[in-house]
């Protein structure tokens, strides 16, 4: 198991925002996480990215616990984020934001190659090496955000909307760059509020709604009823479906 | 026209020392959203070694004094501002004022509250005579240094990972830390930084003053926040901008302003400054969501 994060409860001040998340991440796997706005994906991913402590629960990555540790120790054991709406460092160039993304690797001819390397998956940001990481379009921005995330070579990439505010274009380029990095040790989670889209690329779907996690299923075995009860808020079925691990 | 030249070279020299003032409170507040009114204790403290070591030769003195500013920031950072990360900027500006108190009145109790004469090295007050002017060495020295400094600082924050990571942190550090950035690391060499950059001043200040007190750093750092200011607050750029801008602005209006109203120089200033501030709130530099975050 590559990422295990057993009942995550997480705060604002006196908010809790998550009461219960659970889920469990393989090696090789894209695993999606679906849920209406405020229902506390964002804020689970950042807890589990060290952002924010959480109040209680375990998360552990490759066998090892992280909870409540620094986000830049997590980022060394493995985990990279791709926040909402990109977070690209704007005044900086595109290559710096990639050697930003490196900023974890000790050895600085090993970041040269891998920013290189970055360059050659990504040409659509290639071109733009040498130019403001704020002129780029959407699109390039999120790809940039995904190389960024890549350069710290993690193991396990948290995506959180990947494809919000993008054309079906950018969107497609977005997906295959995330399946072009799941691999047999790696894997990604997808933080998704378009069910349709994250249907496409993720092999098993988690929904969290009032900060309660549940396991919808894998990809085709997912019942739409389901996917309404959470967008509509139906809190009952989730609380009697939570489960530890998440997994049926 | 030998009056003009006269007086911009002036205005640089004031320049470099203003830009040097604000490049260090500007620092702070790029990584920590802090302006850090302890800046003025460092420099005030850069005084107090000058006078203690002033017998000794400058190049034993100069390193001491460089030392003295770097470890009193570190030391403020370690002890004051590292618990408080995290909290809002008011909390934050009071503990600056707090420890710029404190270190005041340190010296107080060690010193006196009364002004100290430092004997400064004869040389820096001599001038040299180029194409008929009289130029001070300690303006020459002034621009010299600060233009080394703004030139290492600029290399420093584009060539290496750490400056690198410091331009990051003052756009976004939660996303610094994300991406793996050492958060404690690039604030207490941003506080070593501004340290340097205090000290530095400092001596030139004090070359030109000769006179050390407690309470000296103070309008000092609020130069330095006014130049910030005026280059846009996060932007290192806008605060080298600002400082010799706001140099330039009362060596001219120094040189301009009528008997009856040069006593009145700082209002003009600070007037022109409000003027600017009408206009473009952010800053000559400096972005919106900056402005935004002052108000």
């Amino acid at each position: 198991m590559l990422l295990q994060v057993e009942q995550l409860a997480v705060s604002y001040g006196a908010l809790r925002v998550v009461h219960e998340v659970s889920l469990e991440v393989s090696e090789g796997e894209i695993v999606g996480l679906i849920g209406p706005n405020a229902a506390g994906k964002t804020t689970s991913l950042f807890a589990i990215a060290g952002a924010l402590k959480p109040d209680q629960g375990r998360v552990t990555l490759d066998g090892k616990d992280i909870t409540g540790r620094s986000p830049e120790d997590i980022v060394r054991a493995g985990l990279a984020v791709v926040p909402e709406g990109r977070r690209i460092l704007s005044s900086l160039t595109v290559e710096e934001n990639l050697r930003l993304g490196g900023i974890s690797r000790t050895k600085t001819q090993e970041l040269h190659e891998e920013i290189e390397h970055a360059f050659e998956r990504f040409p659509r940001i290639a071109e733009h090496r040498h130019s403001k990481a704020g002129h780029l379009s959407g699109g390039e921005q999120q790809l940039l955000a995904i190389a960024r995330a890549l350069m710290a070579k993690p193991r396990l990439l948290l995506v959180d909307e990947a494809s919000l505010g993008l054309s079906p274009i950018a969107v497609e380029a977005v997906f295959a760059a995330l399946l072009e990095f799941r691999s047999a040790d790696r894997a990604v989670v997808v933080v998704e509020h378009d069910v349709e889209r994250i249907s496409t690329i993720a092999d098993r779907i988690y929904a969290v709604s009032e900060g309660r996690s549940r396991y919808l299923g894998a990809r085709g075995e997912i019942d739409r009823e389901d996917i309404e009860a959470i967008y509509l808020g139906r809190r009952p079925e989730m609380e009697e479906a939570t489960t530890v691990g998440g997994q049926p | 026209m030998k009056e003009v030249v006269q007086y911009v070279i002036d205005g640089i020299s004031l320049g470099a020392l203003d830009a040097l003032l604000a490049l260090g409170v500007g620092l702070i507040f790029g990584v920590m959203r802090l302006v850090n009114f302890a800046q003025g204790a460092y420099i005030m403290l850069a005084g107090y070694v000058l006078f203690f070591t002033i017998s000794a030769s400058w190049a034993v003195v100069i390193p001491l004094t460089l030392l003295a500013g770097i470890a009193i920031a570190i030391i403020t950072e370690r002890v004051a501002f590292r618990p408080l990360r995290g909290a809002d900027g008011s909390t934050l500006m009071v503990a600056s004022f707090s420890v710029a108190f404190l270190i005041q009145s340190i010296m107080i109790t060690i010193e006196g509250s009364g002004p100290k004469s430092i004997p400064i090295w004869s040389f820096v007050s001599e001038s040299i005579k180029v194409i008929g002017l009289q130029i001070p060495v300690l303006d020459l020295i002034s621009i010299g240094v600060s233009a080394c400094l703004i030139v290492g600082l600029w290399l420093f924050l584009t060539r290496t990972r750490t400056g690198l990571a410091m331009r990051a942190a003052a756009e976004d550090f939660q996303m610094l830390r994300l991406l793996g950035g050492r958060a404690t690391r690039v604030i207490a060499v941003a506080f070593a930084l501004s340290g340097l950059l205090a000290a530095i001043a400092g001596v030139l200040l004090f070359s030109q003053t000769a006179v050390v007190g407690p309470e000296v750093g103070t309008d000092a750092v609020l130069i330095g926040f006014v130049a910030t200011v005026i280059g846009g607050l996060g932007s290192v750029q806008g605060a080298a901008l600002g400082g010799f801008l706001l140099g330039a602005l009362t060596t001219a209006l120094q040189a301009t302003l009528p008997n009856g109203l040069s006593a009145y120089r700082d209002a003009f200033v600070f007037g022109a400054v409000i003027a600017l501030l009408v206009f473009r709130p952010q800053g000559l530099l400096g972005n919106r969501a900056d402005a935004e975050r002052v108000v």
